[in-house]
């Protein structure tokens, strides 16, 4: 598996539930191991981006290209396997499993993926999690605290090892120290390993660390900076 | 093939039969689980909703054990009141109904019967194919226990010689059944009359002491208390089946002229073969009539086997409604964690992964509450024979049969097959929108 993936768009559109556009972006081109942060209004299309990217949502039109594989082309089961495999995701809420552990939720995917990785991934799981603070004891992950908690999404995101990672606000519900210790891992752990993110965020902290930032509003990009 | 089939012991065919019917279930779930290992998630998700998911467990639970407990009473019933039946070979009384018949000569059961007379009774009894003869007497009672004249062959016979105590040696002795209230030793008067009908009017003058105690036979025998019929008929002031000066004879032979009657005669041949040559030849118009209680039980099992059926459809039916609100119930749950599901999906869990979760849920819970239920019925079908022991004297003892076995095998199997719809269903919904939820 390559260490990381550029990504290569035509100009797409994503439709809605009703056949309207919801967001429309120009031809993109985002090489192997760029940090890319996304930020405009609520409602602009950020997440949408973000889903697109990921080949979350149907109704995308446009070719969206990661490496050779061209997301938009794949039947769903393609699509989910690329995911298994390329990319690692982290939501705004976590979206972890309260009743198990932190290293069992940060290993989840050794359920599915085929049994040679999986002592890989959990090996892994168990190496970010400790790189990113989290002891991991018998307890179930509804008794961490919010920031404890991002961090083992992180770490989960981390343990397939994909060259992709994509984050929607993965500080958003935290505190100020907390965020920013948090982003700072993440960058430092990204740039180490030489994995592309591309990362929704309203935090300047976490902007500001960023080789290149776009900017949605209303459904279209209208900024694209490159900060260094 | 069917040869062969048909060659193998029961219990293997019931065992292969068993193992049939939980192929298709079993089969199902190792093909969607191949390759995964979902069960950590599964029983993360199970105790996530431990609640909502042990009320439907208790449901499931619930309407397997009727099932079970119903079916295995049944089967209960029919063994008990056939073992009861076990002894009485052949029965002959006044012609009339044989079900009454049986039901006063074997259960007990107090009913006004016509009797046979001494000519009647020679006749049987005097037959060169019968081993013995023994006649009956109903009508008198103490405390509510039946008082039954014989003779001591047939008290014997029914207790297989096993008495605690000893035999009655003369019309003024008693053996009691193994649950009659009264001790060794004891002196009673019995009362005119049985049950509802019991009488004031009490034999005061008439006193018999307890000399034994049978063993227990698992029939209403147990509350019974047994004297000498000569001890009946004198109680009630006849001629005691003896000619005068024959001393205090008890038992056969009985002189016909000195014979005031009898309702029910139990015929035990010398051999078991003869039985059927007894039967015709002792139904004479308008004498009498011969049966075989295990026959007359048989014929009511059979108008019984159709409302069994009838039943056994019903029970079908809830269970297959209960199946199918299971299902629904399914569908429902696996909205609480659709999101879940959706995560899972978005992380790149493909799709057979995520069935194989929400089905190994739904399994888990059927198979929970089949084998609950199972534990369950079984504990029912205890309670209700022992209440229909204590009610009947009749011994019951429901046990877990094949049939139940197969019941719930079939039933666990076919659920688990229509829980793939649920678990189906569950992957139509739309990840973002449930992740957006
Ligand atoms: N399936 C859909 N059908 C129709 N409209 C949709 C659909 N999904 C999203 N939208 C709309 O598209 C717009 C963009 O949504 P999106 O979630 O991408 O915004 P966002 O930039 O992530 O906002 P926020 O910062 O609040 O998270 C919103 O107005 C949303 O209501
Ligand atoms: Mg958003």
């Amino acid at each position: 598996m390559p260490k990381s993936l550029n990504l290569t768009t035509s100009s797409f559109v994503v439709h809605g539930a009703q056949g309207k556009p919801i967001l429309s972006m120009p031809p993109l081109s985002i090489s192997a191991g760029e940090v890319v942060g996304v930020r405009g209004p609520s409602g602009a299309g950020k997440s949408t981006f973000l889903y697109a990217l990921a080949g979350l949502v149907g109704g995308v039109q446009g070719i969206i290209r990661w490496g050779d594989t061209d997301i938009v082309a794949l039947n769903p089961r393609e699509r989910a396997s690329f995911r298994a495999r390329s990319i690692g995701m982290i939501f705004q809420d976590f979206h972890l499993f309260e009743e198990l552990g932190a290293l069992q939720n940060a290993g989840i995917a050794a359920l599915f993926l085929p049994r040679p990785e999986r002592e890989a991934i959990e090996a892994r799981a168990d190496k970010h999690l400790a790189a990113l603070g989290i002891d991991v004891s018998s307890r179930t992950i509804g008794s961490y605290s919010g920031g404890e908690r991002q961090r083992v999404a992180i770490a989960r995101a981390l343990a397939t090892d994909s060259p992709i990672l994509l984050a929607d606000e993965p500080t958003a519900s935290l505190d100020r120290p907390t965020a920013d210790r948090l982003t700072d891992d993440l960058v430092q752990l990204v740039r180490q390993s030489g994995k592309t993110l591309i990362t929704v965020s309203h935090d300047p902290h976490f902007i500001q660390q960023m080789d290149r930032v776009l900017t949605i509003a209303d459904g279209a990009l209208c900024d694209d900076q490159r900060t260094q | 093939m069917m040869d062969l089939w048909f060659s193998l012991p029961a219990a293997v065919q019931d065992s292969l039969m068993t193992l049939a019917l939980v192929m298709p279930g079993a089969l199902a779930g190792l093909y969607i689980l191949r390759g995964y290992a979902p069960w950590g998630l599964t029983r993360a998700i199970l105790l996530r909703f431990r609640g909502t998911v042990a009320v439907f467990v208790v449901l499931i639970a619930a309407s397997v054990g009727l099932g079970i407990a119903l079916s295995a009473q049944e089967r209960g019933l029919r063994h008990g009141t056939a073992m009861a039946a076990d002894k009485f070979d052949l029965v002959v009384a006044a012609p009339g109904s044989e079900i009454t018949a049986m039901l006063a000569a074997v259960y007990l059961q107090p009913s006004d019967m016509g009797l046979l007379d001494g000519d009647a009774y020679n006749a049987v009894a005097t037959h060169e194919k019968v081993e013995f003869a023994a006649p009956l007497a109903f009508g008198d009672s103490y405390n509510s226990a039946p008082v039954v004249g014989t003779t001591a062959e047939f008290l014997s016979y029914l207790s297989d010689g096993v008495i605690v105590g000893r035999m009655w040696h003369d019309s003024e002795e008693a053996v009691v059944g193994a649950l009659v209230s009264l001790e060794i030793g004891d002196t009673f008067s019995p009362a005119h009359g049985e049950g509802e009908a019991e009488e004031e009017d009490v034999h005061e003058d008439h006193h018999l002491h307890v000399v034994g105690r049978m063993a227990a036979t698992g029939t209403p025998w147990d509350r019974a208390i047994l004297i000498p019929i000569e001890a009946v008929w004198e109680v009630h002031g006849l001629a005691n089946g003896h000619r005068f000066g024959a001393g205090a004879q008890l038992g056969a032979p009985f002189d016909p002229e000195y014979f005031p009657g009898t309702p029910a005669i139990v015929v035990h041949p010398k051999e078991l073969w003869a039985s059927y040559s007894l039967r015709s030849e002792f139904t004479r118009e308008a004498q009498m009539m011969a049966f075989f209680p295990g026959t007359v039980l048989a014929s009511l099992y059979r108008i019984m086997g159709d409302i069994r059926q009838a039943m056994s459809f019903m029970a079908l039916v809830t269970q297959i409604l209960v199946a199918a609100s299971v299902l629904a119930s399914l569908f429902i749950l696996t909205r609480l964690f659709s999101r879940t599901l959706s995560l899972l999906r978005a992380i790149g869990a493909p799709d057979r992964f995520v069935f194989a979760v929400v089905w190994s849920f739904g399994a888990a819970l059927l198979v929970a509450g089949c084998l609950l239920g199972l534990g369950g019925g079984i504990a029912m079908a205890a309670i209700l024979s022992a209440v229909v022991t204590a009610r009947t004297d009749i011994y019951i003892s429901a046990t877990l049969g094949w049939h139940e076995i197969h019941f719930v095998a079939g039933f666990v199997s076919a659920a688990l097959i229509l829980a793939l719809i649920p678990a189906r269903l569950a992957l139509k919904s739309d990840i973002v929108a449930s992740l957006r939820g």
